[in-house]
């Protein structure tokens, strides 16, 4: 069969894909963009903060990650209506207001709700996010290593894993693959508690090596019988249920020697008997991490992730090759991956700005935080989460469940060919994608939304084209012509007249009369016709 | 001239070739291609595919009676009681999981086909990888961007979406069932079908800013969303028109799938002249707990097949009742089945070759196609079944018999030549009269079986063209025995066996228009 070439015409150009680093204009453009891949949205007073430091000061900043992890998920659920006349009990009887993360598995019921407060917690972490990319990398290493957390387990391991990702984010990549190897949740979504001597479980062995080692590339040459050999070094790694920690039953544990491919330079691990089987696994990880392929898988997915879809033969030679010989000589820590990435001449290419669609979370995160939304006082608890799960919720029919991608292999923006990001659009998500943040604008979701507010945000607010400026700048990072901009002026904020005076006047007048319902009603009006607009307009897609 | 006599007359015969990087469709007016479309095949048929996400068990799913002995050996842990594996008429050595009672009555009335072992050769054990190769309908080896539902409608649509929707075409031309657009309608260059969770709640969504597209990745991306708003907005419409026609359906259960299904009758039933449906049941990955350990015929792989029974069942019932069933063929697909060994987890691994189920009144129902698979009595962890079908037989014969495409395009959809089997009772290529033949009775039969130099191979000719081969354990041609149209009545080979074949166990097959038999053969 033909090999389909998606592209029209008028896409096909050449551009330079180099690792150089980056010294051209520093503007509004190239931070928003910056902050839009590696945080939720550009929120224009980091825009403001970052437009401040030079290029270098902006992304050492960015790549440094918190000291302290924020405060455990609590239980806000404790007396919540959960159906049939019931109410929710904590069963390991933490109380309301209190972390449960160091409490015992409980019952099922209390592991649902506890899972939905993780969830809730995540989404507010990503909302309060400081000025660091350390939010976006929790969601790419739980993408990588892509479990459920709906799937059964515990939540408390669920809760660890998510710290796993956020404690080795920048630590060598052996740390996290044999942590993660051994959480709980892990060892339950792909069978890895079950994987024993008399009965080998492959589950794990495989995606160890297909999604989270060397990929599927094609010099990526694994065989069966490596995913069979791998299987056999896992046998014995499970999981206590009630602590919900990891367990070893060396009894459980296959000692014979494992013969790997010539992929893995024919290697042999040795089998061990007693509590040193567990060695295995260290070598396992040793040997996944000793090929060149790995490097480079997890190069690809990095660039995927933050970068582009498409993953060009000049790509692959120009920016996959030498990430990948960074990323191995030192010693597996992304961090000095991206930090050449995102100071990089490619990475603020016009044709890789605004060259994303965004996730979901993306959409919702970054309408809130660009938006400078209030979010409802933790005092009761429960409105706060519950208003993160209206978040999480909203995201999540739009096809992106923070924590529950649809399988192991991650959300298919970052995998399926040819579509990639386009997964996220069809026909019945992209009204979703419209109509939810809109809602925000009529006082859904706990009236966090003030249209006031967002525009305060902003330099010159009485002035309609320095806040249009601006406001294009840091909601669009594609340029917008002037055309348009002068229409949307003259139809929304100054109501089909052609003065701006009118709207300089207006918000004025407010400002002078905070208390008059209507003087503010006037530009409130215009103002959420203006955030509608820009929701409807194809381009707030893209980021 | 049918549509595409015309199209390969106006020299645009390669619609998924590009010319130096250019879409010729994509060049071409908007009135031709609207001309074009007009004259697309007409055909009121429609294709539903229901997807087990996960990979099937299918030795617990189609059971192979008569080895039940070697299935207890191989399986005992997940392994459903003999008294309570439903019995098939006519079929003796098969039987159904008892959680399919409802399909069991479909299957007895006609109604429902099986096809055993279907898969494909080098069996890929990845999820992602395996589903891909069903959906875009490619070699295990092969990387193909687009869907096979994706290749026929551009085929039958050609320049798709650009302008449509038209007066010829003003449906969806494909339709999954849900908020996912699966791969399988992606297009050599467009996505050709459209997702839908609720066609009775739909939004429109209005042009904001309308400066041109920026030329590279951004315009693109732009270009993309543009596109499925406009299609979004044209088409939620009619969808939402087409549902509200229908007030009355039969009852359903209240599960995810039966929704879907039931969502796909409305809208057929509402005119919709959309081709292709999908819909999707997933959590057939069943690792661990695939049955209860006391009771084997209850757990999650119970309920997952009664979901199946109860959804399908209702559907069929609520397509009678609309008067539309003879116009919808079913179809179940899953990326693999599950290894013959069950695992100390009351669960299956990943495996190979699985049985598809044909449903609706279209198909040639209450039939098995192929044999039993053969169970080793000493079952190894790395053992699976050999595949019998190759899946894009199935997709081939569908396009052709029941979507009157001719053979050559066929082949241009799945770019290759594929057998073609006894799906569809009335079928466009034999004017519906071939399953009026009688069955021939005389088996396919071997003798001497096992054998070394040489054997003889006889049958019952039908009078059509006959083709006899030897497949190995892949599934793969080794031997073409026959190959010719021999008088009706008995016939005789005798077949030179190559020295080449390695010693194993092969299967031997028989196609002819009208029938298909297999036997297992071995050679020493």
């Amino acid at each position: 069969m033909t090999p389909i070439v998606k592209f029209k015409f008028y896409y096909i150009f050449v551009f330079m894909a180099s690792l150089n680093a980056y010294s051209g204009s520093w503007g509004r453009k190239q931070v928003a963009h910056l902050l839009k891949r590696t945080m939720f949205g550009a929120k224009p007073a980091d825009i403001d903060y970052f437009l401040g430091k030079s290029i270098s000061q902006t992304i050492d900043e960015l790549l440094t990650l918190g000291t302290t992890a924020p405060p455990p998920p609590l239980n806000y659920y404790e007396g919540m209506d959960i159906g049939g006349g019931e109410f929710a009990k904590d069963a390991d009887k933490i109380p309301k207001g209190q972390t449960w993360v160091n409490g015992t598995y409980g019952d099922g019921t209390t592991n649902f709700l506890r899972g939905n407060s993780i969830k809730a917690w995540w989404i507010g972490n990503q909302l309060n996010q400081s000025r660091s990319i350390e939010e976006k990398l929790i969601v790419f290493w739980s993408n990588h290593f892509a479990t459920e957390l709906r799937a059964g387990g515990g939540a408390t391991a669920g809760y660890r894993l998510i710290e796993l990702f956020r404690t080795y984010a920048f630590s060598p990549l052996r740390t996290l693959m044999i942590e993660v190897s051994k959480n709980p949740l892990m060892l339950h979504y792909l069978n890895g508690y079950l994987n024993t001597k008399f009965s080998p479980d492959e589950n794990y062995a495989r995606e160890l090596q297909e999604l989270f080692g060397v990929g599927k590339g094609p010099d990526s040459k694994y065989t069966e019988d490596d995913v069979k050999a791998a299987a056999k070094v896992l046998t014995g790694l499970s999981l206590d249920w009630t602590t919900q920690t990891f367990k070893y039953y060396d009894v459980l544990h296959e000692t014979g020697n494992k013969q790997f491919s010539a992929f893995y330079g024919n290697k042999i691990i040795y089998g061990q008997s007693g509590s040193n089987g567990l060695k295995e696994l260290d070598e396992l990880v040793d040997m996944i991490l000793a090929t060149d392929e790995c490097a480079k898988y997890i190069c690809r997915r990095i660039y995927k992730f933050f970068v582009n879809f498409d993953l060009t033969a000049e790509v692959e030679t120009d920016i996959i090759a030498p990430l990948a010989a960074i990323y191995k000589s030192n010693n597996y820590n992304l961090k000095p991956v991206l930090d050449k990435l995102l100071k990089s001449q490619h990475f603020y290419d016009t044709n890789i700005i605004s060259a994303h669609i965004k996730t979901p979370l993306d959409l919702m995160i970054g309408f809130c935080r660009e938006g400078n939304i209030v979010a409802p006082s933790a005092n009761p608890v429960e409105t706060l989460y519950k208003f993160w799960i209206d978040i999480y919720n909203t995201a999540g029919i739009q096809n992106q469940f923070l924590g529950d991608p649809p399988s192991v292999a991650g959300w298919p923006a970052y995998y399926q060919s040819p579509l990639f990001y386009e997964t996220w659009i069809n026909s019945d998500t992209y009204p979703k994608r419209v109509t939810y943040p809109t809602y925000m604008l009529y006082g859904g979701y706990n009236n966090c939304f003030d249209v006031i507010r967002f525009a305060d945000q902003f330099s010159a607010p009485s002035d309609p084209d320095k806040l249009l400026d601006d406001i294009f700048k840091t909601v669009f990072t594609i340029d917008i012509s002037q055309a348009t901009r002068d229409t949307v002026k003259q139809q929304i904020l100054l109501s089909g007249q052609s003065m701006n005076y009118y709207w300089t006047d207006a918000w004025n007048d407010h400002k002078n009369n905070p208390t008059d319902a209507m003087k503010k009603g006037v530009i409130t009006t215009r103002l959420v016709q203006l955030i509608s607009f820009l929701l409807q307009s194809h381009h707030y897609q893209l980021c | 001239m049918k549509r595409r006599s015309f199209f390969k007359a106006a020299g645009l015969a390669s619609i998924p070739a590009t010319v130096d990087g250019m879409n010729l469709t994509s060049l071409s007016p908007v009135s031709m291609l609207g001309k074009l479309a007009a004259m697309a095949t007409n055909t009121d048929h429609v294709l539903v595919i229901v997807e087990l996400n996960g990979g099937n068990d299918g030795l617990n799913t189609v059971i192979p009676i008569d080895q039940y002995s070697n299935l207890s050996k191989a399986r005992n842990n997940v392994l459903i009681p003999e008294n309570k594996i439903l019995s098939l008429t006519g079929y003796s050595g098969t039987g159904l999981h008892p959680s399919l009672s409802g399909m069991r009555g479909l299957f007895n009335e006609g109604k429902l086909q099986i096809i055993q072992s279907v898969g494909y050769p080098n069996q890929n054990f990845s999820h992602f990888r395996s589903s891909d190769i069903w959906f875009t309908a490619s070699d295990h080896n092969q990387y193909l961007n687009s869907g096979l539902a994706g290749r026929y409608l551009n085929m039958e649509f050609p320049g798709f979406p650009t302008g449509y929707p038209n007066t010829g075409m003003p449906d969806p031309l494909g339709i999954q069932v849900g908020s996912l657009l699966s791969v399988l309608f992606q297009g050599p260059s467009a996505q050709m079908g459209i997702a839908i969770s609720d066609p009775d709640n739909v939004f429109n969504i209005s042009a904001g800013i309308s400066d041109p597209a920026p030329v590279g990745y951004p315009g693109m991306q732009l270009d993309y969303v543009k596109t499925v708003a406009d299609q979004t907005s044209a088409y939620t419409k009619v969808v939402s028109n087409a549902a509200k026609k229908i007030t009355a359906q039969a009852t359903y259960p209240n599960t995810g799938l039966a929704k879907q299904l039931k969502t796909v009758a409305k809208l057929i039933a509402g005119g919709l002249k959309t081709r292709i449906y999908m819909v999707s049941i997933g959590g057939f990955d069943t690792h661990s707990n695939q049955t209860d350990k006391a009771d084997t015929t209850t757990g999650s792989h119970a309920n997952l097949l009664k979901t199946l029974n109860d959804a399908i069942v209702a559907f069929q019932t609520d397509l009678k009742g609309l008067g539309i069933a003879d116009r919808v063929l079913g179809m179940t697909v899953s990326e693999f089945g599950r290894r013959i060994k069950s695992n100390d987890s009351q669960g299956t691994d990943h495996g190979a070759a699985a049985p598809m189920f044909l449903f609706g009144n279209p198909v040639d129902g209450g039939k098995i196609l192929g044999l039993n698979p053969n169970i080793p009595a000493s079952v190894t962890v790395n053992d699976n079944l050999t595949v019998q079908h190759d899946f894009r037989s199935t997709y081939a014969t569908v396009l052709r018999d029941w979507f009157c495409l001719s053979n050559a395009d066929v082949k241009t959809v799945l770019g290759q030549d594929f057998d073609f089997l006894p799906i569809v009772k009335d079928s466009c290529s034999t004017s519906g009269t071939h399953h009026l033949r009688p069955e021939p009775t005389f088996m396919l039969k071997c003798w001497p079986n096992p054998f070394t130099e040489q054997t003889q191979i006889s049958y019952e000719a039908d009078g059509t063209h006959t083709v006899i081969e030897l497949l190995d354990y892949s599934g793969k041609v080794t031997a073409t025995v026959e190959d010719r149209t021999p008088p009706i009545g008995k016939a005789h080979v005798n077949f030179s066996v190559p020295a080449s074949l390695s010693a194993g166990q092969y299967i031997l097959r028989l196609r002819s228009l009208n029938s298909m038999q297999s036997i297992f053969v071995q050679k020493m």
